[in-house]
């Protein structure tokens, strides 16, 4: 007597032992096999040959895994190319951060490298939190369209923020070209005054966005 | 026959024009291919499955859990805002190619 429950759950080792593993696949894989078998014994099918047929148009274990494994390097690939530039990032930073705390003080040219390791560090904290973090909470971000006054509001508080993030930077810009050297109190208006910057540009230019449930 | 590669190929542009239309699922995505191409154009069933997990790692598509009438499980796509500007491309590349062939193939027959 042919037991389909018993057979579904030996295709199903059959799959694991392949290595599909993770669950998401397979179950929508198992799904798709009991529909198969549905419609194949509506249309006057035994239930064994449903099932041997269902299987058969599934596809081979092997590789259909050898599919699922390319989306999975992939995956891999870009969070490795994400922590090496966040790693290159940090190392860019060292020398200066080194020498800021020797001597209070850091030289132009270490700041100008201190400033592009930060933005390696936030180009791959940014990539990576897109990456993951629709993964981890299954939500994703959604575009708000603003009315017309509430938009104006938005572009003006940007703009705000965004000079006087410029205004902060002025005098470790200043001292930097006449001193070739930035002391540690212009460093961290120059630091904070690139957050400000940075974040009024985000407002200005990008749409608010939130999270979708 | 149609050659496995081409089946390939116009894999990613058939799931996004039938997304495009409506949410589905991968079962009901494949019959429909069956259904427009008259059983011509025929997918190992669950080779969709890694093409349609590729393209939501791209940010083509999402996804959602939901139910069928009958209580069964199923997991429904739909297309996001990238996934329409890809379509957008595939629709403009495969129209091109379908051009120039159609042209050679009249000229053939002057």
């Amino acid at each position: 007597m042919f037991d389909l429950e018993q057979a579904i759950a030996d295709w199903r080792s059959q799959m694991l032992a392949a290595g599909i593993k993770t669950p998401v696949p397979l179950e929508e894989l198992e799904i798709h096999l009991r529909e198969e078998i549905e419609r194949l014994e509506k249309s006057g099918v035994d239930e064994r040959t449903a099932f041997e047929n269902a299987v058969r148009q599934t596809g081979q274990p092997q590789s259909l895994k050898n599919e699922f494994n390319k989306i999975e390097t992939s995956f891999m690939k870009t969070i490795l190319k994400c922590v090496t530039v966040l790693l290159i990032g940090i190392a860019a930073q060292l020398p200066g951060s080194l020498q800021l705390r020797d001597q209070l003080a850091m030289s132009d040219k270490w700041l100008g490298l201190w400033l592009l390791g930060l933005i390696f560090q936030m180009w791959s904290v940014e990539s990576l939190r897109q990456i993951v973090q629709p993964k981890l909470t299954g939500r994703e971000l959604k575009r708000v369209e603003w009315s017309f006054p509430k938009a104006n509001l938005k572009t003006g508080a940007g703009v705000a923020v965004l000079l006087v993030g410029i205004a902060l930077m002025v005098p470790a810009a200043t001292q930097s070209v006449r001193d070739g050297l930035v002391t540690f109190d212009a460093w961290c208006r120059l630091v904070f005054g690139l957050c400000l910057l940075i974040a009024g540009t985000l407002v200005v230019c990008f749409p608010y966005q939130r999270r979708a449930v | 026959m149609i050659r496995k590669e081409l089946v390939a190929a116009s894999a990613e542009p058939l799931v996004l024009a039938l997304l495009a239309k409506e949410e589905s699922y991968g079962y009901a995505i494949i019959q429909e291919v069956k259904a427009r191409s008259d059983g011509k154009l025929n997918w190992t069933d669950g080779m969709l499955y890694p093409v349609l997990h590729r393209m939501e790692h791209r940010g083509l598509i999402k996804s959602r859990w939901g139910e069928s009438e009958t209580g069964r499980k199923r997991k429904y796509y739909s297309l996001k805002k990238d996934g329409k500007t890809a379509m957008a491309k595939h629709h403009e590349h495969w129209t091109l190619i379908h051009g120039v062939l159609s042209g050679l193939r009249k000229e053939q027959y002057v």
